[in-house]
Order: structure tokens, then C-alpha cells, then sequence
């Protein structure tokens, strides 16, 4: 502070002034003065000191590029902290940016010899750059260095660290025999100072296969087998060694001489029930599987074998049927009452399967009404209530369930679940947090948030999604009611249901938003929580691990429930987009009657307010928060931007082309109005679904709709787009865009498959092609072969 | 669906996560579970169902012979799915113990969490999720012996470790858990011959990983198999 009371612009003490205030808890001021001595740098030159503190000030604030960037400059201009090369490893290891970390895993190697962790990140730094020989000659230096040198302290890093150099000859071998030999050579001489023998296994089958010596592979594989007779891979991997793929004889008698020796694994047994055709082999061998597990009264047993009714239905359902129901049949519900109901309950889940819902109900009521005490049976009967359509009685049901068993947390997530899947979300709170930690707050939804609970969360979202549904309908209702209304005393009534109504409408949608990204959030968190582990793995000497997480590490933005999450994100964004688009003046016009009787207002509205301040205590997710209700995420002017932010940009970063979402890419595309792009993603959606199938259809139809009558798009992009149609989709119509073309006609007969999907895209998306009216009478045609579950989903929040 | 027993990767950590969440009332951040397989890689175990024919690419890839075809597999949007068509139904969460205060006593492993979904119990997951750990424990990380505790009333969990697992009871540790349930501490000592997983199969034969399998079940004749 004196110095700047001197020289305001002093930049060492700026920036220290900036790390001190942000560490201190006052990081906006904190902030300003970073900045301010940003600024300054552009005009004179930094020091080491100021650079390493901007450095350390933007790692703390998570951004990596920059923090790098800054320590870099501290080293540039002649810092003599040779600590700052360490950090800026971690850093460039975070950002993936190797090129770099190579430079900087060197300089620090050089510095500090005495230690292994530096040669282990030199030779991983190499590694990862492609110059695998480099990262071999580092590793076996050190070896030489090493040798008889090192305590038993060191003998697990020791052994992670020959196995990690086997894995990089291996991988420099190729198919390279004589790399090969040699690969195979290190492996038998570190065999007695490598502890995990099943990498050490592995990796000498994998080379004897490369090498063609099958057999003494097979040998290696049936030694695997024995450490862990559970592991299908090995048997797998077994077939192939012995060159027995296509003769099903052999494989049938493999599987037998294995069942003999591993009576207890249950990959022998189950194996030879994917491939075996004949149909009296196929049931014996299949009964010979079930009847044991479910005298065991295994509940998994239905779902051991779900699986093989994809391969062949009819002869699956033959089997079951004749061998199951004979067997229920021999038994004696008083003698063997457990397995006469295990046995009821696996029949129930064969006839969910097979959407005989009525013969599943029986079933499960039947062995129900036999032992009303085992859990199980109340969530096979919540699921089958589910698929019929009846939510809040599934919900009901399961409930019941799980009063049987309260310490039971198993029963008590599904059972939230299923009340979150029928919008009972305070129900679900309440049981939910049961389990959670409370502290002060009034429910579980926090520890919930703590301890990164993406299933709980996202649930919750679509939930809160749904209901955000619900109550635009009945909005709007209201609205078409006010227009109708005659008397005052009618109209404030509808005038005070409107004003609630509209509360709820944006409550639902901003906890909804606020809940999805609150799991890109969780996201986010697991790519940071990499970042000590850049030098705590060399530290701790297990290279090969580490090198699991950088490979998990590009990866995080492709996990399944980041992926639900955004998709549930995207609806919620397009539709703030959609609405800014339309304008929604009309909106606005609602309180202006109501400050009739002034006083009578005045207890309403704090009555009303009384009530918001309850609604945030219960959906409270953080412990400080300042947009609860997630008014200010909905009050975004740029909802692309943001969800490009929170989701796309990390998701298509990371996602590989054969896995990528080109739905959600078209859909975005089309929004930023990049028809261009548009069409990109619609061929290759074509390549995985088809041309035939409807949705691919609905695609191409919204696409050329937009291109040919908004007026806002440039020729150029017009002629591409049309071009690229003819060139990809030449049997696509596009020279009819207009509306006197029938274009209803042709997407019927076109399209044959998934026409209810292809149908909901273009009710929600088309306008001018197609009449919504048709749209909706084909939709709702479509939707009388599906099941209650999805026509209940459809006709509540789709139409 | 066939049950897979495995070693735990860092791409099961997140399901893992959930399994615990899912099952158990004591739970972890992220980071940690990180640092459990990031410390000991090799000790902590996962079941998991494996949809048999084409979840082996990779692998098999490598050696030719079976040939992938280009259908999209896509995986569930479910928390417990790690890939296309591979469900996490169990895990065993296993470290060394790495207590300062502790640095006097011999290497010894802890069990952190285990727990296999309700509805794939009667399995046998359990046993078969320790077996593999209490062996990797042991040889890998020369554990000399292993320690967990358990819920009082937990009398399954009691049950596998005490009389199949063959673990003994230390002492009771009062309101061991947040919620002021008393534990088991239980201990067993580890001999690496004892634990070797083959021997709890109970076989009528054993294979001596030596004579040419192809040629015996030649001559034992495969003519008369249906297949």
C-alpha cells in the first residue's frame, strides 16, 4: 500500500495488492486490481515477481491458459524461481498442451536430477509428444542409475515403472517382430520385480499373439482365467488364441471343461448361450442356467439373460415359457415359498419385457399377495404401474416398498426417483433426505449438491422441467379465460391466478435450467480435480495410471449424464432463444388491472412474497446463492452463448464423430441460422439412421423451409444449401418449396421408420409446409401402437 | 448378460460414485475416488455386465480374426452405465492404509466401501469383488493383513466377512458412523498361497495351465456335441 500510495501504478504491488484482496475474500476488488496491473504491463515491461503473482492469481481463478501464459512470461523474463517450471507442467499437462510440457519437464529435470518423479515426467512428457524411444532411453537411465540402489519403500513405484517402459516398447513395437521379441525380452526380466501380474500377463499374451505363437498365448490366457474366472474378456481373448472362433463345437466343449473346473464362475455357463442354434440344446442349456439361480432366488436372474432376447425372441420365449412356467408349476408355494415367488417375480419381468403388461401385473400381485415383505417385488410392480401409465401410483407403490426396509438406501433412491418421475418433487425431497446430511438446511437438496449427485439432480431437473410445462398450459388457459371474462370480480380472480401462475412458470423453468447446469458444474469440477494429480502421480510414481486420467481427462464432457444434462439444458435455452426471437411483448400486460382496491393488494402481494422467501428456503442448492430460483440464468440476452458455454463448446471439443449427437447439432446450428452447417449434420445423422427414417425426413423438410422463405438468408448460403441437398439427398424434393406441393403425402410414404419421432420434430419445428393440424392427427395416429408410458409422456408435454 | 469381474479403471469412477450414492450412506467427492485409484491402482475391483459379442473391439482388434460391424452403439444416458451396454452392478473401493501416525505397523489394506446393487445380490458379486482385492491387496501392495469396518446391524455385510471371508471381529467402535451406529472392526490376516481366487471355485478339476486343452477335448471327442 505505501509504495502505491507513491506510485499508483507500481505494477509488483498491484498485482500482489490484486492476490492478497482475492485471497482475503474480496475477490471483485481483488480482480480490479489484477487488471489494473494488466493494463499497465501492455506499456512497460513486467517483472519475474509480478508475472508469477498474475500467474498464480489466474490458476486460483481456474483459468489455465491464462495462469500458463503468465508463468511462462515470469520464466521469459528471467526469473530464477525454478519451482514456477514445476507449476507450469501441471498446467500445460491440464491444458493437454504437450509441445510445451515437454520444454518445461525438461528444464525442471535438469535442475533436480536427484529425483525420480522428474525422469518418470520427462519420459511420460516424451511419451506423450510421440517420442516414445526418448521416454525408453530416460526410463532405462534411470534403471542403470537405480539398480541395487533402491529399498523396499520404493519397490511398488519401481515396479509401476518397468511395467510403464513395457508399455511404451510395446507400443513402439507395433507389428514390428523383432521390436516385438525385444518388448518381450524386458517383460521376462523385470517379471520378478513387477507385482501386477495381471498387466505383466496381459501384456506377454498380447505380444505372443502379435508374434503368432497362439499357442503359448492360450496358455497364458487360461492362467488369467484362473486369477479371475469372472472376467468374460479373458475367454474371449482364450477362443481367439486357440483359433476356435467359428467352430462352435470346440467352443461348446471349451465352455464345458471350464464350467468343471470353475463351477462357480458364470461366464462358461452363460457364453455358450449366444451362440449355440440348435433349440433343444439352446433350452436345455438355457434351463440348465436359470433353475439353479432361481432356486438360489437370485433377483437378477430375469436380467442375467434379457440380453438373449435380442438375438431370437420367439425360440427365447418359447424356452422360458415352457421350461419357467412347468417349473412354477412343480412347486409347492407352502414347501418352497421363496422360490415359488422369486420364481412369480421372474416372470413378471419376462412378461414386462414383452409388454404383456396384464400378465405381469398377475405375477407380481400374486407373489405379492404370497410375501409382502420383500422389497423387490414392490419395485417390479412400481415398474410395471410405470409402463402402464400410472406414475403417481407407481410412485405410491414403491413407496410402500420401502417402508419395509427404511435402512435401505437402494429402495430409497428409487422410490425418490419414481416421485420425481411422476413431479412429486417434494415427496421426493422429503424421503430423499432421509439419507443426506441436513445440517441447517431444511432438506437434502444441498449435501445433494456437495456430494455431486448427478442422478438426484438431474431427475429433479426434468422434473422441475415437466411441471414448468404443466403450468405454461394452464397459463395460458388462464389467459384465453380472461379474454372471456365478464364481471370485475371474475376477472380479478383470473387476474390473481394469472400472476401466480406466471410465478410458477418461471420458478419451475429457472430451477430447472439452474439444476441441469448444476451438473455441468459437477463436470467441470471432475476436469479440475485433475490438477493435482499432475504432479502427485509422478510423485507417487504410478505413470501408467496417469496416464489413464489424461486419456479420461479428454473425455469428461462425453459422460452420459453430461450429455443428459445438456440435452435437457438445450430445450430450456432454445426455448429463451425462441421466445426473444418472437418477442413476447404480449406478455406484459397482465398486472395493470389489478391495483384496484389498493389495500387488499398490498396484503396480497406480501403475502406473495411471503411465499417466494418459502419456496427458496426449500430448493435452496447452495449454501450462498444469489440466484435461487434461477431468475437470473433466464434472463440471459444470449441463450446460445450461454449454453455454448455451459455445455456444447466442452461437449464438442471432446466427443468423437461417430458418437456425437448431430440432432442436437443441426438443432443448434439451425437456431444460429448456419444452414450451411445444418446440412453437415443432417447427412451424417442419415449415415447412422438412415435415409428412411422419418426423422431424417423432418430434417430436411424444416431445412429447406428455412432456407427458401426467410427472408434473412443470403443468397450464398442459399445456393450452398440447395446444392449440397441435391448433391447428398437427390431424391429429396426441393425444387417443390412451396406449400401447394404436398408435402404431408410425401413424408408419409417417404419415410417409413420412427415416424412418430420424425412427425414430433416437425410439429414442433415446421410451420409453412406442412399444416400443424396434420401434423398433429398423424402424430396422434402414430401413437396409438406405442405403450401408455410414452403416449402419457407425448400427449402431456409434447403436443 | 454375463457378470464380469474386473479391476476398477478410472472411467468406472463415476458409476462407482453413483453405486455408493445409490447404496450406501457414507459418501465421497469425485477427488477422492480419484486419489484411491490414482495412489493404488491396482487394488479396487468393479462388477459389471457385459453384453457378450461386441463390447471387445479393442482387444480384439488388435489380433484381427473378428470383425466389428459399423452399427452406432450408443450408450444409456443412466448413471450406471461406464460404456455401450456395460451396467456397474458392484464395486469394491480398496486402499493401503497411509495414516502417519500409523508408519510403525506393517503394510496393511482397508476396505473403503463396498456394495452390490439390491437387485444383483445372491450372486455371490460380493465374495467375488473381495477375493480379487484381498489377493491384489496382498500381492501387489504386500499387505500383511486388512481391515474394515462394518455396520452392527448390518448382518449380510457381517456375515461375508466374518464366516465366508473368514475375517475376525477387532472390537466395537461406538458411533463409528455420522449417524451414531456402532461398527465392527474387523481384521484379516493375508497369505498370499491362501488367497489365490481358483480355490474357491471348488472345481472337480483343475487345470494345470501346461497340457495342450485343444488336443484333450479332441480326444475327448466333440462329435456328438449340438450346437
Amino acid at each position: 500500500d505505501g509504495i502505491l500510495k507513491k506510485n499508483s501504478s507500481h505494477i509488483d504491488s498491484l498485482a500482489l495488492k490484486g492476490l492478497n484482496l482475492h485471497f482475503t475474500n474480496q475477490k471483485d476488488e481483488g480482480k480490479t486490481y489484477i487488471f489494473r496491473a494488466i493494463d499497465k504491463i501492455k506499456a512497460q515491461e513486467p517483472t519475474p515477481i509480478a508475472c508469477h503473482i498474475l500467474g498464480i492469481y489466474m490458476r486460483n481463478v481456474q483459468d489455465y491458459k491464462e495462469a500458463a501464459k503468465w508463468f511462462q512470461c515470469s520464466l521469459d523474463n528471467g526469473s530464477s524461481n525454478k519451482q514456477i517450471n514445476r507449476d507450469l507442467a501441471t498446467l500445460y499437462s491440464q491444458e493437454h498442451d504437450y509441445g510445451k510440457l515437454l520444454k518445461v519437464r525438461k528444464d525442471y529435470w535438469e535442475d533436480f536430477m536427484g529425483y525420480r518423479a522428474n525422469w518418470t515426467s520427462l519420459a511420460i512428457a516424451y511419451d506423450l509428444n510421440g517420442q516414445n524411444e526418448e521416454a525408453v532411453n530416460i526410463l532405462t537411465k534411470f534403471e542403470e542409475l537405480a539398480a541395487g540402489k533402491l529399498g523396499t519403500t520404493e519397490a511398488f513405484e519401481h515396479s509401476e515403472c518397468l511395467m510403464y517402459k513395457n508399455d511404451v516398447l510395446f507400443k513402439l513395437a507395433g507389428q514390428d517382430s523383432q521390436k516385438l521379441e525385444e518388448a518381450l525380452k524386458n517383460l521376462e526380466q523385470i517379471k520378478d520385480q513387477v507385482f501386477d501380474k495381471y498387466a505383466w500377463y496381459e501384456r506377454k499374451a498380447a505380444i505372443l499373439m502379435k508374434l503368432g505363437d497362439r499357442k503359448q498365448a492360450s496358455k497364458v490366457y487360461r492362467l488369467l482365467i484362473k486369477r479371475n474366472p469372472d472376467d468374460v474378456k479373458y475367454y474371449k481373448l482364450l477362443e481367439v488364441a486357440l483359433g476356435i472362433t467359428s467352430n462352435d463345437r470346440l467352443r461348446v466343449a471349451l465352455y464345458d471343461r471350464f464350467m468343471k473346473i470353475y463351477p462357480r464362475a458364470d461366464p462358461p455357463k452363460f457364453i455358450p448361450l449366444t451362440f449355440i442354434k440348435d433349440d433343444t440344446e439352446f433350452s436345455r442349456r438355457l434351463q440348465a442356467y436359470i433353475e439353479p439361480q432361481l432356486q438360489r432366488c437370485a433377483p437378477a436372474t430375469f436380467g442375467n439373460i434379457k440380453c438373449l432376447y435380442k438375438k431370437d425372441s420367439k425360440r427365447m420365449i418359447n424356452s422360458v415359457e415352457n421350461f419357467v412356467l412347468q417349473y412354477l408349476q412343480n412347486l409347492n408355494s407352502i414347501k418352497q415359498p421363496l422360490q415359488y415367488v422369486w420364481t412369480c417375480y421372474f416372470l413378471a419381468q419376462h412378461f414386462l419385457f414383452l409388454k404383456e403388461f396384464g400378465k405381469a401385473q398377475e405375477f407380481i400381485g400374486n407373489a405379492i399377495e404370497h410375501t409382502p415383505t420383500l422389497v423387490e417385488f414392490y419395485i417390479l410392480k412400481a415398474r410395471i404401474m410405470k409402463h402402464v401409465g400410472l406414475l403417481e401410483e407407481a410412485a405410491a407403490t414403491i413407496n410402500e416398498g420401502r417402508k419395509l426396509d427404511l435402512q435401505d438406501r437402494f429402495i430409497n433412491t428409487k422410490t425418490v426417483k419414481y416421485f420425481l418421475r411422476s413431479n412429486m418433487v417434494e415427496e421426493a425431497v422429503e424421503v430423499v433426505s432421509i439419507f443426506t446430511k441436513n445440517d441447517d438446511a431444511s432438506n437434502g437438496v444441498v449435501d445433494l449438491h456437495l456430494l455431486e449427485a448427478s442422478w438426484f439432480i438431474c431427475e429433479q431437473a426434468e422434473a422441475y422441467y415437466r411441471l414448468y410445462l404443466e403450468r405454461k398450459r394452464s397459463l395460458q388457459e388462464l389467459r384465453v379465460q380472461r379474454t372471456t371474462a365478464e364481471d370485475d370480480e371474475k376477472l380479478s380472480e383470473l387476474s390473481k391466478l394469472i400472476k401466480e401462475q406466471t410465478y410458477e412458470v418461471s420458478k419451475y423453468k429457472g430451477l430447472s435450467l439452474k439444476r441441469f447446469l448444476a451438473i455441468g458444474k459437477f463436470y467441470k469440477q471432475f476436469e479440475d480435480d485433475q490438477l493435482d494429480f499432475h504432479s502427485y502421480c509422478m510423485r507417487k510414481g504410478v505413470p501408467r495410471a496417469y496416464m489413464d486420467m489424461l486419456k479420461w481427462g479428454k473425455k469428461v464432457f462425453t459422460s452420459p449424464m453430461y450429455i443428459r444434462a445438456m440435452d435437457g439444458a438445450v430445450k430450456l435455452y432454445f426455448d429463451i432463444f425462441d421466445a426473444v426471437e418472437q418477442d413476447t411483448s404480449a406478455i406484459h400486460d397482465e398486472d395493470s388491472n389489478l391495483k384496484k382496491n389498493n389495500k387488499k393488494a398490498k396484503k396480497e402481494s406480501a403475502a406473495f412474497a411471503k411465499r417466494v422467501e418459502e419456496d427458496k428456503k426449500v430448493v435452496l442448492a447452495y449454501e450462498k446463492d444469489d440466484d435461487i430460483l434461477g431468475e437470473k440464468l433466464l434472463a440471459t440476452k444470449s441463450p446460445l452463448e450461454d449454453f455454448s458455454k455451459y455445455f456444447y463448446a466442452n461437449y464438442v471439443k471432446e466427443i468423437d464423430e461417430r458418437s456425437k449427437n448431430y440432432l442436437l447439432d443441426y438443432n443448434y446450428h439451425l437456431r444460429c441460422s448456419k444452414y450451411a452447417l445444418c446440412l453437415g449434420s443432417v447427412s451424417k445423422l442419415a449415415e447412422y439412421i438412415g435415409r428412411s427414417n422419418a426423422l431424417t425426413g423432418s430434417l430436411l423438410i424444416c431445412l429447406l423451409e428455412r432456407v427458401t422463405s426467410s427472408a434473412a438468408t443470403d443468397e450464398v448460403t442459399k445456393k450452398i444449401v440447395l446444392k449440397g441437398l441435391e448433391r447428398h439427398f437427390a431424391d429429396f424434393p426441393q425444387d417443390k418449396a412451396n406449400e401447394e406441393y404436398d408435402w404431408l403425402s410425401y413424408f408419409q410414404t417417404t419415410y417409413t421408420s420412427e415416424k412418430l419421432q420424425g412427425a414430433l420434430y416437425l410439429y414442433h419445428t415446421s410451420s409453412v409446409f406442412i399444416p400443424h393440424h396434420a401434423v398433429k392427427t398423424l402424430i396422434l395416429k402414430e401413437l396409438q401402437n406405442e405403450e401408455p408410458l410414452l403416449q402419457n409422456q407425448v400427449l402431456n408435454y409434447e403436443l | 448378460m454375463a457378470i464380469t469381474i474386473r479391476r476398477a479403471t478410472i472411467e468406472d469412477l463415476l458409476c462407482m460414485q453413483n453405486a455408493n450414492l445409490n447404496n450406501l450412506p457414507e459418501n465421497y467427492l469425485y477427488k477422492y475416488y480419484m486419489y484411491h485409484i490414482l495412489s493404488w491402482p491396482e487394488a479396487s475391483f468393479v462388477a459389471t455386465t457385459t453384453a457378450v459379442g461386441n463390447e471387445l473391439g479393442t482387444e480384439l482388434d488388435e489380433f484381427e480374426e473378428i470383425t466389428q460391424n459399423e452399427t452406432k452403439l450408443s450408450v444409456k444416458l443412466d448413471p450406471c452405465y461406464v460404456r455401450p451396454g456395460e451396467k456397474l452392478v458392484g464395486y469394491v473401493l480398496a486402499k493401503m492404509n497411509d495414516d502417519p501416525s500409523q508408519q510403525q505397523e506393517e503394510a496393511n489394506g482397508h476396505i473403503t466401501s463396498l456394495s452390490v446393487m439390491r437387485t444383483y445380490r445372491r450372486m455371490g458379486i460380493a465374495e467375488k469383488l473381495m477375493r480379487q482385492a484381498l489377493f491384489a491387496l496382498c500381492e501387489v501392495y504386500q499387505a500383511k493383513y486388512v481391515s474394515l469396518h462394518v455396520r452392527q446391524s448390518n448382518r449380510a455385510a457381517l456375515h461375508l466377512y466374518r464366516d465366508t471371508l473368514e475375517f475376525e471381529v477387532l472390537n466395537v467402535e461406538k458411533s463409528y458412523y455420522q449417524d451414531g451406529e456402532d461398527a465392527y472392526a474387523m481384521r484379516k490376516q493375508l497369505v498370499l498361497s491362501e488367497l489365490e481366487p481358483h480355490k474357491f471355485q471348488h472345481g472337480e478339476l483343475e487345470d494345470d495351465l501346461e497340457s495342450d486343452l485343444l488336443e484333450s477335448l479332441l480326444h475327448e471327442g466333440v462329435d456328438q456335441i449340438t450346437v
